[in-house]
């Protein structure tokens, strides 16, 4: 597993707007445009960093999103990860301390319910003893990628 | 932003903003491309894309996995706060120091965030100095992240 180091943070944060010119972070960072794009190359290909296109799902027609957390039998926890990672409407998920073992963030639609979320995608995780969905409301930093066909 | 925000609760995006979303999966995709994936011009791509920004709908953002930098940290956070005080703690969170994302929500919490802590900026410093200034909290419980996910990449705050 890669660990970044003070120059990758450093490229990632010029890259807030993700769409920069590479001879525009060179030119702030004092690093070489070629350095860069070997750098960011480096990242993405080992998935430590993801340039993509977030969206506001509030905005969206018929979309929604939520919050989710699972708890799960203690052996289960990595392996329930795992599947949940995978599970159709799940942007994001990880372990967590606390009253659950794993927390999500899910994108949902009209053709892909909070109720298909559970009754067909949560089901395929084994082990799962208890789930609460916290719906959002929407926020103006609440932005995810798209992951729904 | 402030001005703008009632204004741009209401604005929708089009199933052809949808589809540049989905293109811009790969969000260095030339915009040439992705004007040929969705049937635009250029010029009007462009538009599109700059409209969506202005109003907030989409970032696009080099986004990173905290796990894989040193000394980094995350937490999902869940929020009570009395009971009028709600939608104006909501609004107060986006403004904390080292929130990634947040949300007003249903359930046993009125709001929820993901945050990003460091050294130099650890969760106690988040607490002392972020989460006590918020007007009409009642409680806050901690989720700290201890392993992600393939798709656990956050906007990097700090």
């Amino acid at each position: 597993m890669v660990k970044l180091d003070e120059i990758d943070i450093s490229i990632i944060r010029q890259l807030w707007d993700g769409r920069a010119a590479y001879s525009d972070v060179s030119n702030e960072l004092s690093i070489s445009t070629k350095t860069i794009g070997k750098r960011v190359k480096e990242m993405t290909d080992s998935h430590a960093a993801e340039i993509t296109c977030l969206v506001d799902p509030f905005k969206l027609h018929d979309h929604g999103a939520a919050f989710v957390g699972f708890k799960t039998v203690p052996e289960n926890r990595k392996e329930a990860l795992a599947k949940v990672d995978k599970l159709k409407g799940v942007i994001l998920a990880a372990i967590v301390t606390g009253r659950f073992d794993i927390m999500a963030i899910v994108i949902f639609n009209d053709s892909f319910t909070y109720e298909n979320f559970i009754a067909n995608e949560v089901v395929k995780v084994p082990g799962i003893r208890d789930v609460e969905a916290f719906i959002a409301f929407g926020g103006r930093d609440f932005q995810l990628r798209y992951l729904l066909d | 932003m402030k001005t703008g925000e009632t204004k741009d609760a209401h604005i929708h995006l089009s199933l052809t903003d949808l589809k540049i979303i989905k293109a811009l999966r790969n969000g260095r995709k030339p915009l040439a491309d992705v004007a040929d994936e969705v049937g635009l011009t250029l010029s009007t791509l462009r538009r599109r894309v700059q409209r969506m920004q202005e109003d907030n709908a989409i970032q696009i953002i080099c986004l990173v996995d905290p796990f894989l930098i040193k000394g980094h940290s995350s937490a999902f956070i869940g929020f009570k706060f009395e009971p009028d005080k709600i939608h104006q703690g909501a609004k107060q969170i986006e403004n904390l120091k080292g929130i990634v994302l947040s949300a007003l929500v249903s359930g046993s919490y009125d709001a929820m965030a993901i945050a990003m802590f460091n050294e130099e900026f650890t969760f106690q410093q988040f607490i002392m100095d972020e989460v006590l200034k918020l007007e009409g909290l009642v409680g806050i419980e901690t989720s700290l992240a201890i392993e992600g996910g393939e798709n656990y990449q956050l906007r990097y705050v700090l």
